[in-house]
């Protein structure tokens, strides 16, 4: 079992430098470009906080399953976070962009 | 005891040295196109002129640290004096890996990495970010957690990728019941961004005007390719957006992953602050941010390098450091700037191309993503020389204001006129460039550039209700 793990191991050394080879039109910005026709812009700084507010909003969400009256507590969790995702949607802004 | 410890900082020390001379020689020595390095003349305006910078959100430690180097130290070029802290940041940053784990494996992965030797050899933030997250763990660490997220909160006040530090450690100390009252630490670096009103002056460019509306525009203001890469929008992109987290992750981590996997394995929640601190940025690219912007999955190198050296396989940690120290030969053949990348110094001669326009000349830039290098230099060149070269791209319809050295250019009407008697003057020029790593001046007609923004059907559709409200 060992050996095989170590066999594996030294296998993937290659694909570690071979990926590190294939970054860099990702790195220097090369491909960055070249093969968009379309992009999408939204307000950086809402989503940001909207997100981090999401993912405190599901550990809420998750919490309240562990607390007595269950059925009100995720009640009002979901409704929410469901709350906060359609305002963070709307605040965003996104909208698709092409580039002719 | 005392012997180890002076040993360790000795060596923290040489990794210091070592890393900053490496990055020095790949430096770029002036502005570029490449390692998407478009708020390199925007920085280079804020730490000269003390102007309002990016949203992000206003970054007022940055600007005032750049600032006061400039003031001090002068290496080669304006540009590569302020560029030179990116290198020492992410040198120190290096040595601060080795103190925390005390093997020579976190640092070796931090350096050898090709998105953290992009980001250490321009004149960018994230080099400084990472090291305010890495510089609040090790306070962590060290249970000095009062610091750690004052620290964090300094982090913020650089680029707003640190409050994911801080969602880390309060969800670590929210799991360990342990008291929150440290956390309030966090905001008391709100009053350092009286820096962004202070430095809103004429002619507002970054942030419209003075009024609180125009605030509340500059921190949600719309930026093209964020949430671009999301992969349920453009859903046919989710196989691009897992091909930029291999490369992101494998390449820059490769084999260690293994040994990351393994510590987290054996004890998670001993290790969930690191855990977090390094996929929360991650996630954050993965999911919101677009290809491009692979800068802000730099903690995910330093945190996972650090749970990288937390398992015991000692034969495993020296085939990942040898294998560092081979990219690292690599990455001088690849990413050196003036040989490898950059030859023709194509940024520079974008700049000087502005040097020959006429004053109050209006240039139209490539209707593309990045297009805001060619923004930043333009408003740098005007800055520098009091001329006024107007510009016309993406943002004009969504910021729609603060272009110009008047500030006043807020409606259509304005704008149409101008570009028009621009033409009619022999004034009217566009970017012409296949890509962004280049950029041609060339004259252009008013038509031309009217199409491609007022009378299109994005125009139309999308920004005309919202700037005739504005107008109006």
């Amino acid at each position: 079992m060992e050996l095989a793990r170590n066999f594996l191991v030294l296998l993937s050394i290659p694909l570690w430098i071979l990926f590190a080879w294939l970054a860099k039109p990702l790195v220097t910005g090369v491909e960055g470009l070249t093969t968009w026709t379309e992009t999408t812009i939204s307000s950086k700084n809402a989503l940001f906080f909207f997100n981090i507010i999401a993912v405190g909003m599901l550990g809420g969400f998750i919490a309240s399953r562990y607390r007595n009256r269950k059925p009100i507590y995720i009640t009002i969790q979901a409704l929410t976070l469901v709350a906060v995702l359609i305002v963070g949607y709307v605040t965003s802004q996104i909208n698709t962009i092409w580039l002719t | 005891m005392l012997y180890t410890q002076y040993t360790t900082k000795i060596v923290a020390l040489a990794i210091f040295g070592l890393a900053l001379l490496y990055y020095i020689l790949l430096r770029s020595p002036d502005h570029t196109f490449f390692n998407m390095g478009e708020d390199g003349p925007l920085f280079l305006q804020t730490a000269k002129h003390l102007v309002t910078g990016a949203p992000s959100p206003g970054s007022p430690l940055f600007h005032i640290t750049n600032a006061v180097w400039m003031r001090m130290f002068s290496f080669g070029t304006e540009y590569g004096t302020v560029a030179i802290l990116s290198a020492v940041y992410s040198a120190i940053t290096a040595g601060l890996l080795y103190l925390i784990t005390r093997n020579i494996l976190a640092p070796l992965l931090w350096i050898s990495s090709a998105i953290v030797l992009s980001q250490s050899t321009i004149l960018e933030l994230y080099t400084l970010m990472t090291l305010m997250m890495v510089l609040g763990y090790y306070a962590y660490i060290k249970d000095k957690r009062v610091l750690a997220y004052f620290i964090l909160g300094l982090g913020v006040a650089v680029h707003h990728i640190c409050g994911l530090g801080f969602v880390a450690l309060i969800v670590t100390d929210f799991i360990n019941k342990r008291s929150l009252k440290p956390a309030l630490a966090f905001f008391l670096v709100i009053p350092l961004f009286i820096y962004i009103p202070l430095t809103n002056r004429p002619p507002y460019y970054m942030i419209g005007g003075n009024l609180p509306v125009d605030y509340i525009k500059y921190f949600f203001q719309t930026a093209a390719g964020l949430a671009g890469g999301l992969p349920l929008w453009p859903a046919d992109n989710i196989y691009g957006r897992l091909w930029d987290l291999v490369r992101v992750t494998g390449g820059g981590l490769g084999l260690s992953l293994v040994l990351v996997y393994l510590t987290v394995k054996n004890n998670w929640k001993e290790h969930l602050p690191t855990l977090l601190m390094g996929l929360l940025p991650l996630m954050y690219y993965i999911t919101t941010s677009d290809s491009k912007s692979y800068f802000t999955t730099l903690p995910t190198i330093a945190f996972l390098a650090i749970l990288a050296t937390k398992y015991d396989w000692r034969s495993l940690k020296i085939v990942c450091s040898i294998i560092c120290s081979g990219l690292i030969i690599m990455n001088i053949f690849l990413y050196d700037f003036g040989r490898a990348i950059d030859k023709d110094q194509s940024a520079v001669q974008f700049y000087n191309q502005l040097e020959e326009l006429p004053p109050g000349s209006v240039l139209e830039t490539c209707w593309c993503i990045s297009n805001s290098i060619y923004v930043n230099m333009t408003y740098l060149h005007n800055l520098e020389n009091e001329d006024d070269i107007y510009i016309v791209d993406t943002e004009f319809f969504r910021m729609f204001g603060g272009r110009g050295l008047d500030g006043k250019l807020t409606s259509k009407d304005i704008w149409v006129d101008r570009i028009e008697n621009a033409e009619k003057e022999g004034k009217l020029f566009r970017v012409k460039a296949e890509s962004f790593l280049e950029g041609n001046i060339v004259p252009a007609s008013s038509k031309e550039v009217l199409d491609k923004y007022v009378n299109s059907d994005f125009y139309k559709d999308s920004i005309g209700e919202y700037n005739n409200g504005i107008s109006s």
